[in-house]
């Protein structure tokens, strides 16, 4: 588990490194959800919209939108492939983005089609300590991150 | 992006060599400061600070000329208006929310929302006093195409959620009409539904539609109102080309500041602009489509640039009278005196306290009025109105216009005497 300040990335998911997306490869295809780093910037989430089952989505195009506090934006891919299942749950509920990132608030799983290529430029494993360090830091300093005392994140 | 070409007149004079035209400096001049323009102004109320209203706007603004151009200063050559006079006055100037409210209530028939946004010109442009996070949206426009800063290649998202898209519809190169979407309503997921029932409606009624998808750029209307007029000229000349390029003949918009943006400033000739209320109310006109009575009260509230802007007041009636009879009540005030939501003339982006506090005055009135759902013909309105009800908990539901069409529409096939 990588962690700085409050921030818990487990190291054994995949992130890409500009969205904060994470990716779990799974037996039948590979669960997606947005990072307790990405959602804490985001702020609480409001809406969060999911393109249906089946449908064909490309590596860093938009699988999903999400409106939150401090962002309105695209859900990115962070593999191709066919959406398999969405998160009905996340659907009427999108604050569970807020509270439970890694579990209940999955937004999509994919059936990969190029699966080799697509995870080699997301962050996994012992390069998630010093990237999730650097982002925090940087977040900081752009004032992308409301203060560590003000911040209410979980 | 594409630029505007040589050839093209430019639509918008340069403020920094001409701010204010004579009939607005006549203006400035003829204000009595009566204070009739306080009673109407939502951001006067909330700020309590007279220089949000167009009369402490006018009231600085002479001021600042007096000091300016003062013949002691040009004797002495002393200093002119201080940095924070200028500051002040800008504060108050990019508080308004240009809801236009004020211009009804004015007695000497100021044009007060054109006059503010003229001002706002000159802060921007002539002396480059854009208030933060404006520079941001005009980035996001300017460079993006939208004012969200999203990749505008994702502006179709929202078609893309819809299990039943028709499969041509996004590669569509020719269509009778147009359904030009507006950034709010393409990336907005608190408001995504209002495009998917109006291309569900449009299907519905038998219209060849087609989207720019990708291709559409941002009306302008934030640049226009923002004080950056002549950056809108790159996008207006980039979504005619859309239009020609389409070959459509009508455009239909659900988005007010979208549609008055085009019928205001798109030098258009031969094509038909309607709002989606005006396309509905031609349906219902034409016997086309019925509705079966909800068990519901309605009241509609109408956004200000539909409204004061263009003088859209009756269809979207027409249309609620047709869908809930006596179910129908007339918020309080209504047309020309109705009430801001807050999220107009880029104050979102500035100020969203503000704009939340402006959108509490809003909501108390649709609750006044016993309405179970209050109606808008606008996805900004919508946004800002779902959000100031879920936070009061009020049971009140906001829908748009299309929304409730769709939800309780029915079309028939025998089309009556239009």
């Amino acid at each position: 588990m990588a962690q700085a300040k409050e921030f818990h990335l487990p190291d054994d998911l995949y992130y890409d490194r500009k969205e904060h997306i994470w990716a779990r490869l799974e037996d039948d295809g590979v669960r997606a959800g947005v990072d307790a780093f990405g959602i804490c910037a985001a702020g609480t989430v409001a809406y969060v919209k999911l393109s249906p089952k089946g449908r064909q989505v490309q590596k860093g195009r938009a699988f999903g939108s999400l409106e939150a506090g401090k962002y309105v934006g695209p859900l990115k891919a962070p593999v191709g492939g066919t959406i398999a299942a969405v998160n009905q749950e996340v659907l009427t509920n999108p604050g569970l983005l807020n509270v439970d990132h890694y579990e209940r608030g999955w937004l999509v799983v994919l059936t990969p089609d190029n699966l080799a290529q697509d995870v080699a430029d997301l962050v996994h494993g012992p390069d998630v300590q010093p990237w999730l360090e650097t982002e925090v830091l940087e977040y900081e300093q752009k004032g992308m991150l409301k203060k560590e005392e003000e911040r209410q994140c979980e | 992006m594409a630029t505007v070409t040589e050839a093209q007149p430019p639509l918008f004079a340069d403020p920094r060599e001409r701010p204010f035209s004579a009939r607005q400096l006549l203006e400035m001049d003829a204000c009595t400061r009566c204070g009739e323009c306080l009673r109407a102004c939502d951001s006067f109320r909330v700020k309590g600070d007279e220089g949000v209203s167009l009369m402490g706007m006018i009231r600085r603004r002479r001021q600042l000329f007096r000091e300016d151009g003062s013949l002691l200063r040009k004797l002495f050559r002393r200093d002119g208006a201080s940095d924070e006079a200028w500051s002040r006055y800008q504060g108050g100037v990019f508080d308004c929310t240009l809801c236009g409210r004020c211009e009804v209530y004015c007695p000497v028939s100021i044009k007060t929302r054109d006059l503010a946004v003229a001002m706002r010109q000159e802060l921007a442009t002539a002396r480059c006093m854009l208030p933060k996070n404006l520079d941001r949206a005009r980035d996001a426009v300017l460079e993006e195409g939208n004012i969200f800063g999203y990749p505008n290649e994702e502006r179709a998202l929202w078609a893309e959620f819809l299990d039943d898209l028709p499969a041509d519809l996004l590669s569509k190169e020719r269509a009778d009409v147009l359904y030009f979407v507006g950034c709010v309503s393409s990336f907005s997921p608190a408001v995504q539904e209002i495009p998917q029932a109006f291309l569900r409606l449009l299907l519905k009624a038998g219209v060849d539609v087609g989207l720019l998808a990708g291709k559409e750029w941002c009306c302008g209307f934030p640049l226009i109102v923002g004080g950056l007029a002549k950056d809108a000229e790159r996008v207006i000349a980039h979504n005619i080309e859309g239009i020609r390029r389409l070959g459509a003949k009508t455009v239909v918009f659900n988005c007010p500041s979208c549609y008055y943006t085009w019928r205001r400033y798109y030098p258009l000739e031969g094509v038909r602009l309607m709002h989606s209320a005006e396309f509905i109310a031609e349906l219902v006109r034409s016997g086309r489509l019925k509705f079966r009575a909800p068990e519901t009260v309605f009241t509609y509230h109408d956004p200000c640039d539909l409204g004061r802007g263009l003088g859209v007041y009756d269809p979207p009636r027409q249309v609620l009278r047709a869908l809930a009879g006596d179910a129908y009540v007339e918020l309080t005030p209504s047309r020309a005196r109705a009430l801001c939501c807050g999220g107009g003339g880029d104050v979102e982006i500035w100020d969203p306290e503000l704009a939340g506090e402006v959108n509490d005055m809003l909501t108390s009135a649709v609750e006044k009025s016993g309405a179970q759902v209050v109606v808008q013909g606008c996805p900004q309105c919508k946004r800002t109105t779902q959000r100031g009800l879920s936070a009061k908990g009020s049971s009140v539901r906001s829908m748009d216009i299309v929304e409730a069409a769709l939800a309780y529409g029915i079309f028939t096939d025998s089309v009556g005497d239009d």
